[in-house]
């Protein structure tokens, strides 16, 4: 397996996977903070605003971003038509096991990334509100569970179809339902995998005020059920792109 | 040349899964987009322009690039396959009608999904949300404004993906284009940077016209970005040399 790890990393070499992970983080930082909280109340209440707004920055974007991962991993041997070649030397478990690690490995990078740019907008914006370390270990989880479960299932259409194009098309559209699912009655965000992100989210709107544009986040219990079948759905999805990897003719 | 370029193009539409995201992404966005009117008739009292501003405001702003870089990273992707860009630079057409061919289909098939949007919009509206009457002109002239302002989207996608080979990376800078055009519209230099332009021209989160008066400036900025961006793709094509 070390073998196959280091291989994929050698042919990740001028790909640049590397920037797509700090991309992520990049845009989250900005988007993020470009609500900078400014009275005290907001600042009191900015990390649960941050861990509120986070998941849906997070259903607009990683769908489309686990398809680009996936896609960067597969692509490469649908192009070169190098499946032929390397299973004479290699064989299909070990090559299956080398992508999904190296690919597990930048989403856990991404999600490490994201995590930490989070406590560095409370850093810098000045948050006055305790941190909120449970909270924030758990949303982490979530996200990287949800990420890995998508990244699975975006391999999984790329092994089935050869061609980026109907993954990222997947990716697009599941990024627009998730968000879409996010507005909706917490019952259809059930039946939206893409969107999980927020129905596991651990923050809601406690108390808003119309009048005065005041809104304070406050804690809800933590989904350990979807959290389950997210994990559940992962490895589903994991076990599936490896039939189909093993199974398929070349 | 060109026309034959452009018939080339064409065929590469047919049967082709992109035409899964034409018809699916319009169709969510106008499902959910009528979904939320109904669901908040106390504060959007403006009919058709607030049912209009449900139904383009995450179109326009994140998804409507996404979707024409994956347009454009569709067309380009069969010259990143093997050795297609010594054959296709070997062809006996001007390198940079390639690049126009891929430029007038990727406008073609905005200017279907712009039609579809307005259709669906206006099926919404009647049957959904109840208006007897029909929509207002101006809903037209946005639409229309929308091509003019993601004629610089589709030019700049065009570009990343003849210089990016990977398929998926212009379309996640598409995306991260749409999010940073909503940072920089939402602070008032919508017209310095491509990816805005789209999101002013379909005025999809403001029921009064955000560009009543500019329209010049705007179509301007639309000009300016498309010239550049063409400038750009024939000086890269006619004076680099293509890496196959």
């Amino acid at each position: 397996m070390g073998k196959a790890l280091h291989a994929e990393l050698q042919k990740a070499r001028r790909r640049h996977d590397l920037l797509i992970c700090l991309a992520v983080p990049v845009v989250v930082y900005l988007w993020a903070g470009a609500a900078v909280p400014t009275g005290a109340d907001e600042l009191a209440n900015a990390y649960s605003a941050l861990l509120f707004a986070l998941p849906v920055l997070n259903a607009i974007l990683l769908p489309i971003v686990m398809a680009l991962i996936a896609s960067r991993l597969w692509d490469m041997e649908v192009k070169g038509s190098t499946t032929k070649l390397l299973y004479t030397l290699q064989s299909r478990r070990s090559l299956f096991a080398g992508k999904a690690l190296l690919g597990t490995g930048e989403v856990l990078l991404m999600v490490t990334l994201e995590m930490a740019v989070s406590i560095l907008l409370g850093r810098v914006q000045g948050y006055t509100e305790a941190f909120p370390a449970g909270p924030f270990v758990y949303t982490g989880i979530c996200t990287l569970a949800v990420d890995v479960m998508l990244f699975f299932s975006e391999l999984l259409l790329m092994l089935i179809f050869d061609n980026p194009l109907p993954a990222l098309c997947v990716g697009i559209v599941g990024a627009l339902i998730g968000l879409f699912s996010a507005f909706m009655p917490p019952l259809v965000s059930y039946f939206v995998p893409w969107g999980y992100f927020v129905p596991l989210s651990c923050y809601e709107v406690s108390y808003w005020d119309q009048a005065t544009h005041t809104v304070t986040y406050g804690l809800r219990p933590y989904n350990w059920g979807l959290l389950a079948f997210t994990v559940v759905l992962a490895a589903v999805l994991f076990a599936a792109a490896w039939r189909m990897m093993r199974d398929k003719e070349v | 040349m060109l026309k034959r370029c452009i018939i080339a193009e064409n065929r590469k539409l047919h049967a082709s899964p992109i035409w899964v995201i034409f018809f699916v992404l319009p169709l969510i966005s106008a499902g959910y987009g009528t979904f939320n009117y109904l669901q908040n008739l106390e504060i959007l009292t403006e009919r058709w322009y607030s049912l209009w501003t449900q139904h383009t405001l995450f179109y326009s702003m994140l998804f409507f690039p996404a979707m024409v870089s994956a347009y454009a990273a569709y067309l380009w992707r069969l010259e990143h396959l093997g050795h297609n860009w010594n054959l296709i630079m070997a062809a006996p057409v001007r390198p940079f009608a390639l690049f126009a061919a891929k430029l007038l289909v990727v406008v073609k098939l905005m200017c279907f999904t712009q039609c579809f949007v307005f259709v669906l919009y206006v099926a919404c509206g009647r049957l959904f949300a109840g208006f007897s009457d029909w929509p207002p002109m101006s809903i037209v002239f946005y639409l229309v404004r929308g091509i003019f302002g993601g004629l610089a989207v589709a030019a700049v996608q065009l570009l990343l993906a003849m210089l990016i080979r990977s398929f998926a990376v212009p379309i996640f800078l598409g995306l991260v284009g749409g999010i940073a055009g909503m940072l920089i519209g939402s602070k008032g230099y919508a017209l310095l940077w491509p990816y805005c332009l789209m999101q002013q021209g379909m005025n999809a989160n403001h029921s009064t016209d955000v560009l009543a008066g500019n329209v010049l400036p705007f179509l301007l900025a639309c000009a300016g970005w498309l010239a550049v961006v063409l400038l750009t793709a024939k000086v890269l094509l006619e004076k680099t040399d293509v890496k196959a």
